[in-house]
């Protein structure tokens, strides 16, 4: 059924787990042994991004390496790079992780966008950047634990333990209303968490056991084969792990937190928040709620479906009336992250393969519509989309820069966002003919907000005002940056170290437009196994509306 | 007549009685430290005796928790009684109500 | 072989890379890259045209796969061969792309002189000619829809080419998004073929019509999609509005985009979809009534437009409802050739306009110019033949395509397809208004007194580099005749028939045969374009009646044609500022006073009830005693009475 393996030979898979929490609880301990280390912030800074780049390294070796298993129906759901410990023995809880194939992109992903968001950090923040470079560091190592756990409680260590540094990071180094926002996240989510907790309780006492799988194909799943729950207690067990992963992704009408935090938020921590730990209710969905509670699954599909789908277009509509850019970002990436929901309910392989391909490209748009915004700001002093225009003249290849990244936000065919949307709608579609055709709407109103967008802020008459009164106040609170890098921004189009991060962006978006089969190809092994155990452990389901045979 | 561990759990209520009863009405904290180890001895009688009475170890070594805790606590007790005696320099519980809801 | 269609698709990708990322360029280079790269795809394109006529007409065809993807592997398999598809039909298109691009490219070389954003221009016009050459070569519909979009967004950016003007920033909006509503069509037709057919390769598909019902509603619903993509991209009923505003965009820009190539793009869909067309007569009868009715009503607007570029935008959609009209009645070679030809007259008549506007300094408005001819004398002659052409005169090209695709109408109908006599009926109707409404401008632009003295003195005519593309395309605009003359020979018919003769396994519906030529239908169209030549010699030139007598006759007609039908604004109040309203209500009270409000709302009554909870601490150490105590002698309690 499952099995893992370990490809490495040695367990790299903890090293890059754990390597960003090591250094950062070295910077905090280093001083106490050895005063007056780490005194200077250029080299906490440097540390960090040396540190998020070797594990970023790394992470492309577990990619390059994790071996791309052909294997036809009901075939196995393998884990590689696998590395287990025993921890709490008595208890049935061990250290364990391991990769398949939709984690081994979310690693990546994670490791490289933190890599980019610590790089922004070196100069979008200015206050207080060692404790900041810190957090960041230990939630990079909390994130990682939550794709590469194979044991629930783990799991659930690393869930929770994510929350911790994202709301010092939001708390201290949000904007105005940081403090409700933070609040608003914090209860929203640990309200979800708690729920799951019941959940892992419950499973625990049931089965003794909270590894996922075993190298013996034991473990929970192998429990669940041959102990199958009952109906109504997959439904609550299905609600008490999904409501915690709605909330994160976020699916309708869940979502309010999102909008809020994403507003408040410092741009680096935007990438991490939105950019990938929203995928971890994706991630969450697939890894636990469908193949241990497969009825439910099945049973809730079209509930959570049409969720999805008012998500969609109902977020894509507020995106079209915002006037301040960074809610009508973080609008476009709820409308988006409800897509990938409805793909991941579609329960078959099509639909799941493109939502994982999604996150990616998801992550990619997101945190590069948000660079953009913390760029137009650092140059213009305000948010607000009326008191912009005709930057375009001014700023030409931040321009271009921002437009690829709005056509990858309206997912225009030929860049990696059309292929996720696309195998996303082809697997609904399957599913529930209707569903594809309406959540497919979406496309519309996508471009017509983001085209909105783009050319309220860079096209039309130049309005020179808010930047004028950028100019004349020294308030680094209005802006991302601190008041004389403004300065210079204003007369500077892109600078080189803005084009750092937002080059690999565009080239990965490309690339992916262009061969989305090398990235598909790992993903969908896993996949197509994962609905193998979804439809051959939920009996008496496969006339349902949604998630028919195949 | 030898006692017998009846007698020993009697005292035992009546100390702890005692001591829960000073925890209760007096107002001087130092007092009322002095009953909270009344209370805390009269358990500890309480599992010797039973310790005994069964023939086990168990007892006993919850006894030694006990006082090492209870020797614990009045450091830290009295430490906090100091401090606030050198903030208000009068010690009445009833004063101490700045955690009110 | 292989390296020819790579060169066709390639070259001009690289010219965009070139132009786009060689910021240093001078623009003599950039005008060097631009023109260049598409003039070597079009040797490319003639390369393989003639390597496809030294095949047997069974093997005109070469499918060139380079990249097989397995996305998702398991049970619900879903593979993709992509490749380049290179057949009478694609190559017919491939030379009209290249070589009319190549043209119209040259021409911009003089008209863009000067203009701020010139590498910009050539770079996005090599890029509009790349995707549009993917849209045609691809080999499945999964490519053909980047293409698609590509052309889409390229048309969005140059529409918008003169970004800070409100105007042009508003039409390359309405542009994008009108034709993203054609793209959701494709996209769920793609879904359907996926779940019935396993494949998006038009060799797949098509080889698998038959197992679907003939004209039963999968299929026509299929039909039916991809026909939203095809009327959003060639501006048909009811998706037509955007193209009117996409004159916003430079004049070489209308020519190649929005007259030549693109917005043809939807009768090439229609085209090669066929064998889905074929086994849907109920969609490709959609397709002919679109059409038919777009001729007339987009031949209204025309006819009372005052400004220069819109009326030939109006006659492009009416022209492109002639090939619907052609492809509708299943004579799909005939839309083809009127596709061709009209890329030749209409792009001429683009390039006079464009010549028309540089002596007037960018006057767009009819209403001033006047008695060009004397200044403009090649222009005129240009422009002369550009309108002989379109209203269907003998020896000119749009004679040809013309009337096989209204003699095909008439054929059809009269072997039992009664409702196309309709179609017949409109697109007569058509030739009238197309004759009128072209001799209109050209009366009005080139003869008569001048009406604004000032611009006319300072009019001159264009230099060389407009000139030799106008030559040019002069001369293929009469040679287009001799591709095709009625009931003598058919060239392009003959041409393309590996394409439409060949037929699919189980392919229903009416036999695409040769159709037999109608001379009735001939004579009636000829007679009518001679009428409707008489009346605009009549109205605009002797001015006996005068026009404003002529408007002021039917004064309700007039303001509804005058006002586009009251479309855009219809539009607007109907679709765009309902959603707009509605979203922005619910924003403010739905998003903000209900979803929102009630989280916000849990975290208010906690703090009330915790607010009433929080009594409990007094803050007496003693009470904390009590209740500890009370709480003790409780549990001993429940465990003395009954706690076993």
């Amino acid at each position: 059924m499952a099995t893992t393996v370990n490809t490495a030979g040695y367990p790299l898979l903890s090293v890059i787990l754990f390597l960003p929490g090591i250094v950062a609880l070295f910077v905090v301990a280093l001083p106490i042994f050895i005063p007056n280390t780490f005194r200077n912030d250029l080299h906490v800074k440097l540390l960090a991004v040396v540190a998020a780049l070797v594990d970023f390294g790394l992470a492309l070796g577990v990619l390059v390496k994790f071996a791309i298993l052909q294997n036809g129906a009901g075939a196995q759901w393998v884990f590689q790079f696998s590395d287990q410990r025993s921890w709490i023995g008595s208890l049935g809880i061990s250290y364990m992780v391991g990769v398949d194939g939709v984690s081994v992109y979310l690693v990546a992903l994670t490791t490289m966008m933190m890599a980019i968001a610590i790089i922004a950090a070196t100069f979008m923040i200015q206050d207080r950047i060692k404790p900041f470079m810190l957090l960041m560091l230990a939630l990079e190592t909390g994130i990682l634990g939550v794709f590469t756990s194979n044991n629930l409680f783990l799991f659930y260590v690393f869930w929770e333990a994510m929350l911790i540094p994202m709301y010092f990071l939001l708390g201290v180094w949000g904007e105005e209303r940081r403090v409700y926002a933070t609040m608003k996240f914090l209860i929203y989510t640990v309200f979800g968490s708690f729920l799951m907790l019941v959940g892992i309780f419950y499973l625990y006492v049931k089965a003794g056991t909270l590894n996922m799988t075993t190298p013996t194909g034991g473990g929970l799943l192998g429990y669940l084969h041959s102990h199958p729950l009952s109906s109504s207690e997959q439904i609550l067990l299905f609600l008490a792990f999904g409501i915690a992963f709605a909330i994160k992704l976020p699916i309708f009408p869940f979502h309010t937190w999102a909008p809020t935090a994403y507003s408040e938020s410092p741009v680096p921590v935007l990438i991490a928040l939105a950019g990938i730990l929203s995928k971890a209710g994706a991630f969450g969905f697939i890894r636990y709620c469908l193949p241990l509670f497969p009825q439910a699954a099945h049973d809730l599909a079209g509930m959570v479906s049409i969720f999805a789908i008012i998500g969609i277009l109902y977020a894509a509509g507020l995106a079209l009336v915002q006037t301040d850019i960074k809610r009508l970002v973080a609008y476009s990436s709820v409308s988006h992250m409800n897509l990938i929901a409805l793909g991941i309910f579609s329960l078959n392989s099509t639909g799941l393969t493109g939502s994982t391909l999604q996150m990616i490209n998801h992550s990619i748009i997101i945190s590069g519509l948000f660079i953009a915004v913390a760029l137009i700001t650092a140059r213009t002093g305000t948010r607000r989309l009326t008191e912009m225009g005709g930057m375009g003249v001014r700023w030409p290849v931040l321009m271009w820069v921002f437009f690829i990244f709005v056509l990858a936000g309206l997912d225009l065919p030929g860049l990696g966002s059309f292929f996720g949307e696309f195998l996303i709608l082809a697997g609904v579609f399957r599913a529930n003919a209707w569903f594809a055709s309406i959540a497919a709407l979406t496309v519309i109103l996508a471009a017509w907000y983001m085209i909105r967008f783009f050319q309220d802020t860079m096209n039309g008459p130049v309005v020179t005002s808010p930047q004028q009164v950028a100019e004349t106040t020294p308030d680094a609170r209005h802006s991302v940056y601190e008041f004389p890098v403004l300065q210079r921004l204003v007369n500077a189009d892109l600078l080189s170290r803005e084009m750092i991060l937002v080059a690999p962006l565009i080239v990965l978006t490309i690339y992916i437009g262009i061969r989305p089969s090398t990235v598909t190809s790992r993903i969908s092994p896993t996949t197509s196994s994962e609905v193998y155990i979804v439809h051959h452990r939920a009996p008496g389901s496969s006339t349902g509306a949604i998630g028919g045979a195949r | 007549m030898t006692p017998g561990s009846e007698h020993f759990l009697i005292l035992s209520a009546i100390l702890f009685t005692v001591g829960a009863l000073g925890v209760l009405t007096r107002r001087d904290p130092l007092i009322m430290f002095m009953s909270i180890e009344l209370m805390l001895n009269a358990v500890n009688l309480t599992f010797v005796t039973f310790s005994h009475y069964l023939g086990s170890a168990d007892g006993q070594v919850f006894v030694f928790i006990i006082m090492t805790v209870a020797a614990a606590e009045v450091v830290v007790g009295l430490a906090l009684i100091v401090s606030i005696f050198q903030r208000t320099s009068r010690i009445d519980v009833d004063e101490l109500d700045e955690m009110r809801g | 072989m292989d390296r020819l269609m790579w060169g066709i698709l390639l070259l001009p990708l690289t010219g965009f890379l070139i132009n786009s990322l060689g910021m240093r360029l001078s623009n003599r280079a950039v005008s060097l890259v631009g023109p260049g790269s598409v003039l070597l795809a079009f040797l490319c394109a003639v390369g393989s045209f003639f390597w496809l006529q030294g095949q047997h007409s069974s093997a005109r065809h070469s499918d060139l796969v380079f990249w097989n993807w397995t996305l998702v592997a398991g049970q619900s398999r879903f593979h993709l061969d992509f490749g380049l598809l290179l057949d009478p039909l694609s190559s017919t298109m491939t030379l009209v792309i290249t070589g009319v691009g190549f043209l119209i490219l040259l021409y911009s070389v003089g008209y863009m002189h000067g203009e701020s954003g010139y590498r910009r221009f050539f770079a996005e016009m090599d890029l509009f000619i790349f995707t549009m050459l993917l849209l045609v070569l691809a080999d499945n519909y999964l490519w053909l829809l980047v293409g698609w979009a590509g052309v889409g967004l390229t048309s969005y950016l140059l529409i918008g080419y003169y970004f800070e003007r409100p105007s042009a920033v508003a039409a390359a909006r309405k542009a994008f998004v009108m034709n993203v509503i054609g793209d959701w069509g494709i996209m769920v037709a793609l879904f359907m073929m996926l779940i019935l057919f396993g494949t998006m390769n038009f060799s797949g598909v098509f080889n698998q019509v038959h197992t679907v019902p003939f004209d039963g509603r999968i299929i026509t619903v299929m039909g039916l999609l991809l026909l939203v993509g095809a009327v959003a991209k060639s501006a048909q009923i009811p998706l037509y509005t955007w193209l009117p505003d996409a004159m916003e965009g430079p004049t070489p820009v209308s020519a190649l985009i929005h007259a030549a190539t693109m917005v043809t793009a939807g009768v090439y869909l229609v085209a090669r979809s066929y064998p889905i067309y074929q086994h849907a007569p109920k969609a490709l009868h959609v397709v002919a009534l679109i059409g038919a009715v777009g001729t007339v009503y987009a031949a209204g607007m025309g006819l009372t437009s005052n400004d220069i570029k819109r009326i030939l935008a109006y006659s492009t959609m009416s022209q492109i409802a002639y090939m619907f009209v052609g492809v509708g009645v299943a004579v799909y070679s005939a839309g083809m050739l009127h596709l061709v030809e009209h890329a030749f007259f209409k792009a001429l008549l683009f390039m006079g306009a464009g010549a028309v506007m540089h002596a007037m300094q960018d006057e767009l408005d009819i209403r001033r110019m006047g008695g060009l001819k004397e200044k403009l004398p090649f222009t005129h002659l240009a422009f002369f033949v550009g309108v002989l052409s379109i209203i269907g005169t003998p020896l000119f090209s749009g004679f040809s395509s013309k009337e096989e695709v209204i003699g095909s109408a008439f054929e059809r109908a009269s072997h039992g397809d009664p409702i196309l006599w309709l179609v017949w009926g409109l697109a007569v109707v058509t030739a009238l208004l197309t004759a009128v409404y072209m001799f209109r401008v050209f009366f009005l632009v080139f003869y008569g007194a001048p009406r604004d003295q000032h611009l006319f003195d300072h009019a001159h005519e264009a230099g060389p580099y407009m000139r030799v593309p106008m030559m040019a395309l002069m001369a293929l605009s009469v040679l287009g005749f001799f591709l095709a003359i009625p009931g003598v020979y058919n060239e392009m018919e003959a041409w393309l028939s590996p394409v439409f003769h060949s037929g699919y396994p189980g392919m229903g519906g009416p036999a695409i045969e040769p159709q037999a030529f109608s001379w009735i239908s001939l004579v009636i169209t000829l007679l009518v374009t001679a009428i409707g030549v008489f009346m605009a010699w009549r109205i605009y030139y002797r001015r006996e009646p005068t026009p404003e007598r002529v408007g002021a006759a039917v004064p309700g007609l007039y303001r509804l044609l005058a006002n586009r039908y009251y479309m855009d604004e219809i539009y607007d109040a109907v679709i765009v500022r309902p959603i707009v309203f509605t979203f922005r209500l619910t924003s403010r009270y739905f998003e903000a006073d209900l979803v929102d409000a009630a989280v916000d709302g849990t975290g208010a009554l906690t703090r009330v009830l915790s607010g009433r909870l929080r009594r409990v601490q007094t803050g007496y150490v003693r009470n904390y005693a009590l209740s500890i105590m009370f709480g003790a002698v409780l549990l001993v309690g429940y465990f003395i009475v009954g706690g076993r």
